[in-house]
């Protein structure tokens, strides 16, 4: 299969990018590892005239930690999944990292391309919501810093303009137990639904702050906040953990699909959602 | 637009449309035809390659996104490849052979990063999860590896004592 004719870009410095990006704005779209796009231009879901490969810029791929973690957009997924520092300031990343697709897909795909195509069967989004990340955005008039709760608008739409990069994800986060709970089926890789959990918790064993956040359970991931907001102050076990579930009612719109049928996806979903949080819980005591 | 991709130890300079696949520059420029192209959308794994050591499905990299790597396909001429390969013969990890470039490539590549893991039925499957086979169900290709990773373990000691 062949994508639709585009030119191909490759620009070796920011300058460069941003003049491309100001000249053919909704006609361009970044290309990174290209694991996302590259699929949809060959069953012509989509056809972009002009296609902006990031890959020879320098600067883009780092994984640093002083008081936050800060992640370049070029990481491969596959460092991500094998960095020593995210294993240890961000055990949430470094778990779902390791379960994004297969090897060959976290060779070539980027965190920063998982985040920005908002595929909502991708595992990034979710991700992010649970860790609070914020966004580093460039364009040719500046920068500017977008928390990821109002980064993911809708399926493949984001807060991003057709000008504006992603240059740094930053979590201030770090230090909890995390995990990412991901239900496939054997045929496919890609989440049937997932939850992704980040907790701290008090000295007395009550919850001092957690995320919650899910994949491909709407158009777009999820954040739980209503689920958060109840969970903070209490032990978690299967009265709290299933209240908590209770609470995702107004942003879960599961349908039949040949997964499964809604009543089935929902009885799996909880089992999940519950046991995941129970699990985290007891991590982190 | 002009590419310039080293592929098995040799360099080539083509004039490609940016469309190209890595896949069709393989198989179709350089008439490398061992890579094979299976399900086309990233899922079977059968198009697998090595870019600059690392695996990758050649069915969704653009030709473009190769300029100034390295490729590595199941043509390269390496001791520890031909290993893999006689251990896929000898533990018949194959049937109809589709599927079969794409394993090994994928095999050399979790056999060369194993590093201080043992490669066990677990390493393996983990790793093998991007490449799909519909003949085998998988158990001649897991003892294939294993034997591989023998097969070569014990010519290095070989190697080693002379």
């Amino acid at each position: 299969m062949y994508p639709e004719k585009f030119q191909y870009f490759a620009p070796s410095d920011m300058a460069s990018l941003e003049e491309l990006l100001d000249k053919y704005k909704d006609d361009s779209k970044i290309l990174a590892g290209g694991q996302s796009i590259i699929p949809l231009l060959k069953m012509r879901f989509t056809s972009i005239p002009n296609i902006i490969d990031i890959s020879n810029i320098s600067g883009l791929s780092f994984i640093k930690h002083n008081n936050n973690l800060e992640i370049g957009p070029m990481t491969r997924t596959a460092e991500v999944a094998a960095s020593n520092t995210i294993s240890v300031n961000c055990p949430l990343l470094f778990d779902a990292a390791g379960k994004v697709a297969d090897p060959q897909v976290r060779n070539m795909g980027t965190i920063g391309g998982d985040i920005c195509e908002a595929d909502p069967r991708n595992d990034m989004p979710a991700v992010m919501l649970a860790l609070n990340a914020e966004f580093e955005i460039t364009n040719s008039s500046g920068k500017r810093t977008l928390n990821s709760s109002e980064f993911f608008k809708d399926a493949y739409t984001t807060a991003l303009d057709s000008n504006d990069i992603l240059t740094k994800i930053s979590i201030k986060n770090t230090g909890y137990h995390g995990k990412y709970f991901k239900y496939t089926t054997l045929a496919s890789d890609f989440a049937v639904f997932a939850v992704a959990i980040n907790m701290k918790l008090n000295s007395d064993g009550t919850v001092k702050d957690i995320g919650i956040a899910l994949t491909n359970v709407s158009s777009t991931a999820v954040k739980a906040e209503e689920a958060e907001t109840y969970l903070i102050g209490k032990k978690i076990d299967d009265k709290t953990s299933e209240e908590a579930f209770n609470k995702l009612s107004n942003i879960i719109e599961l349908d039949d699909d040949y997964n499964g049928t809604k009543e089935d996806k929902e009885k799996i979903l909880k089992n999940i959602f519950v046991k995941g949080l129970k699990e985290v819980y007891g991590d982190s005591k | 637009m002009m590419v310039n991709i080293r592929v098995n130890g040799k360099q080539y300079k083509k004039d490609i449309e940016p469309r190209l696949l890595l896949v069709n520059f393989l198989r179709d420029e350089l008439n490398l035809t061992g890579t094979h192209i299976g399900c086309d959308t990233s899922n079977c794994g059968a198009c697998t390659v090595l870019m600059d050591g690392k695996s990758v499905k050649s069915c969704t990299v653009l030709a473009m996104q190769a300029n100034n790597h390295e490729i590595t396909t199941i043509e390269h001429e390496d001791p520890e490849l031909d290993a893999i390969k006689d251990a896929y013969v000898e533990e018949q990890g194959l049937q109809c052979g589709f599927c079969t470039p794409g394993m090994i490539i994928e095999s050399f590549y979790l056999l060369k990063n194993a590093g201080d893991k043992e490669v066990d039925d677990d390493y393996i499957k983990k790793n093998l999860r991007g490449n799909l086979c519909r003949c085998t169900g998988y158990r001649s290709i897991i003892d294939s590896i294993k034997k591989a990773n023998k097969n070569i373990k014990e010519r290095e000691e070989i190697h080693v004592s002379r």
